[in-house]
């Protein structure tokens, strides 16, 4: 038996030297397929075609290819102007998309088809026909057409499809009436449509609802131009997003497994009634942006909400009654979160708005607080405002909107000048109705900190009177030269205040 | 198993003996539960068997006890960033020779990791190649008679990509 040092000398002979026969033998054509299949997942599909030309074995591996990805065509073009839209195959080359399905062996499926071209609607429609056939599952199209554009039907029977992902990028398509959608999908897991032009049919009632998409998960509808009204019940359904739906006036959703909801820059049309009802008992996620107050908001509570994100989009002097409850039934439908963000203008909102600080209600599981405000005077008391609705909270994240047209007033005190400023005042007062929050506020963070009168107050405010505070972080940012010694003398000052925890972590960054 | 073991010994295909640590044996599946159906200690006669040539499993047990710590324990970003250059000079020996059993090694051993760095070698060493550069380097035979071949020039859209 050979003792265990020769047999490490052997085997690090055989690292070292060349196996001559090894070398003669091709081993990669034995691999299985899938394997291969694997590799040429990381290839662009020119190089995967260019193999089919090796061999015959190459030549079967790229006919039976399941992952057709025609968008790594133009690649190299998309990474040197990555803020541009991807470039669309022009109609001559797109013609290679239809040849390449034309080869592929028979009775294979296509896991995966996906392109950006500038086709006609005839040439498109034969490509995803061919597709289909080929029991395709996942399908994701963006197009530009010279002529019409209808949604093409063809998709509708599928019984393969499992993602469609639809993007028109000119000049948008029409959706095919309920009666011929009724009972397609049958698969459909996921849809994602874009630039649906839906001025002739307005009001979607009965589409997405639970004879149509039994299997959908997950729907996107993005610059649905026209539609005015939305509903959707899909039973299935986990995630919800609809974005630039500007002329939406209501929607409903009621879906009982609702796991995610995203509406972003909807609501934008002038008219009197617009109105929101969420039924969604297992929601999660919820982010609500940029849209216009709708004049009437119902939502129900969901007891598994984790994060919600809440911003509008305002026009000045717009708010009525109807328009505040509005805004409080939705912050009362997303109490439960545990995780909140409250964009600048939610925080304009509550602050302008004496009816808040009476009727907001508490949001009692709430740990993670973000907020993004200008500070100015009027928002000072919506900050006061919210943190009483926080009574658990333990990370604070305040981003300071620093504009051009909000005047700052720079801290220009010495530390034994005793004469509290109104604001500091202000803050004094609140210390009992903000006890809880004192209690339990464990790290705070500040960006944009430019050490201006406000922020220092607060800091100052919350450093004296938190008593379980274990870090404040304070980002501001990068120093101009003028400024350094302010400033730095301004930091030094603050290291200096007394601090309610003997815990607390001062820092800047 | 006892928990005092710390290194458990295999034979690769062709009858050699290997030490591999517990905690890198843990990156595979299937060593994974041979760690716990078979016994593995001292007194046990049974050495286990993986089917694997001994050129390669060097460079797999290599591959796994580097990765280990990290995979247990998780790391900080500039362990990562070692780790991945590591992986770039791990893969640059005589890889062509032996890529292929690298490749059906982390298959069969189910190690993910070493399964994607493995396709992303093979990957890399075709991507920009010709049709006869790829040929060499892999050393493919061309077994397309010269009708067939002129018949796939006309048609295959693979060549007229530009």
């Amino acid at each position: 038996m050979e003792t265990r040092s020769i047999k490490r000398r052997r085997i690090a002979e055989l690292l070292v030297n060349d196996d001559v026969v090894e070398t003669t033998i091709d081993r990669l054509s034995d691999l299985p397929d899938a394997l291969l299949h694997q590799i040429f997942l990381l290839l662009p599909i020119k190089t995967v075609a260019q193999t089919s030309v090796l061999s015959k074995r190459w030549r079967s591996l790229w006919i039976t290819y399941p992952d057709l990805d025609f968008t790594t065509l133009d690649s190299s073009l998309v990474s040197a102007v990555n803020h541009l839209e991807p470039r669309l195959l022009t109609a001559w080359q797109s013609r290679i998309i239809s040849q390449v399905l034309s080869i592929r062996e028979k009775n294979t499926y296509i896991r995966v088809l996906r392109f950006r071209a500038t086709i006609s609607f005839s040439l498109l429609n034969s490509l995803i026909r061919n597709a289909i056939r080929q029991n395709v599952r996942q399908l994701e199209v963006e197009v530009g057409t010279k002529d019409y554009f209808n949604f093409p039907r063809c998709v509708i029977g599928s019984e393969s499809l499992r993602v469609l992902k639809l993007k028109s990028r000119y000049p948008g398509f029409r959706l095919p009436p309920v009666s011929i959608t009724k009972d397609g999908f049958k698969s459909l897991q996921t849809l994602s449509l874009s630039l649906v032009i839906l001025y002739d049919q307005p009001f979607i009632s009965d589409l997405f609802s639970d004879s149509s998409f039994p299997s959908l998960k997950k729907l996107c509808l993005r610059a649905c131009v026209g539609l005015k009204s939305l509903h959707v019940g899909c039973l299935a359904l986990e995630d919800l997003r609809l974005k630039n739906c500007f002329h939406m006036q209501s929607l409903d959703v009621s879906c009982a497994k609702l796991e995610r909801l995203r509406v972003v820059d909807c609501f934008n049309s002038y008219s009197e009634k617009s109105w929101v009802r969420i039924n969604a008992p297992k929601l999660q996620h919820c982010i609500w942006d940029y849209n216009r107050v709708t004049d009437v908001t119902i939502i129900e509570h969901s007891k598994f909400l984790r994060e919600a994100s809440i911003g509008f989009f305002i026009l000045p002097k717009e708010f009525s009654m109807g328009k505040l409850l509005s805004v409080h039934n939705l912050l009362s439908g997303l109490s439960e979160a545990h995780s909140l963000t409250l964009e600048s203008q939610s925080v304009e909102i509550l602050s302008n708005n004496k009816f808040f600080s009476m009727h907001l209600r508490p949001f009692c599981n709430l740990k993670s607080l973000e907020l993004h405000a200008v500070l100015k005077k009027s928002n000072v008391h919506g900050l006061a405002c919210v943190f009483r609705s926080c009574p658990t909270l333990h990370s604070l994240i305040l981003r300071i909107i620093n504009d051009y047209k909000t005047e700052r007033k720079q801290w220009n005190r010495d530390l034994w000048d005793v004469a509290n400023t109104e604001e500091e005042q202000f803050w004094e007062s609140q210390i009992q109705t903000l006890k809880l929050f004192l209690q339990h506020l464990k790290v705070v963070k500040i960006y944009g900190f430019l050490e201006c009168e406000d922020e220092v107050t607060l800091a100052k405010f919350l450093l004296n009177h938190a008593k379980a505070l274990e870090e404040m972080i304070l980002c501001g940012g990068r120093f101009n030269s003028r400024d350094y010694l302010r400033r730095q003398k301004i930091r030094s000052q603050m290291k200096g205040f007394s601090r309610a925890s003997s815990n607390a972590k001062l820092a800047f960054h | 198993m006892s928990s005092s073991v710390e290194a458990i010994t295999v034979l690769s295909s062709d009858g050699d003996e290997f030490k591999i640590t517990v905690s890198a044996a843990k990156l595979s599946k299937p060593l994974n539960w041979m760690l716990e159906d078979v016994c593995f200690s001292d007194d046990c006669d049974e050495v286990p068997t993986i089917e694997v040539n001994s050129k390669t499993l060097v460079k797999v047990i290599e591959y796994c006890e580097k990765h280990a710590p990290r995979a247990n324990s998780g790391a900080s970003d500039s362990d990562a960033e070692e780790l991945k250059k590591w992986d770039i000079e791990f893969m640059k020996m005589d890889v062509k020779d032996i890529l292929f059993h690298i490749l059906m090694a982390a298959n069969y051993l189910h190690m993910e990791g070493l399964y994607d760095l493995a396709c992303q070698t093979a990957a890399d060493l075709m991507k920009g190649m010709t049709v006869s550069q790829i040929r060499k380097i892999f050393h493919i035979k061309n077994d397309f008679s010269s009708e067939e071949q002129e018949q796939l020039r006309r048609q295959h859209p693979g060549c007229s990509f530009d």
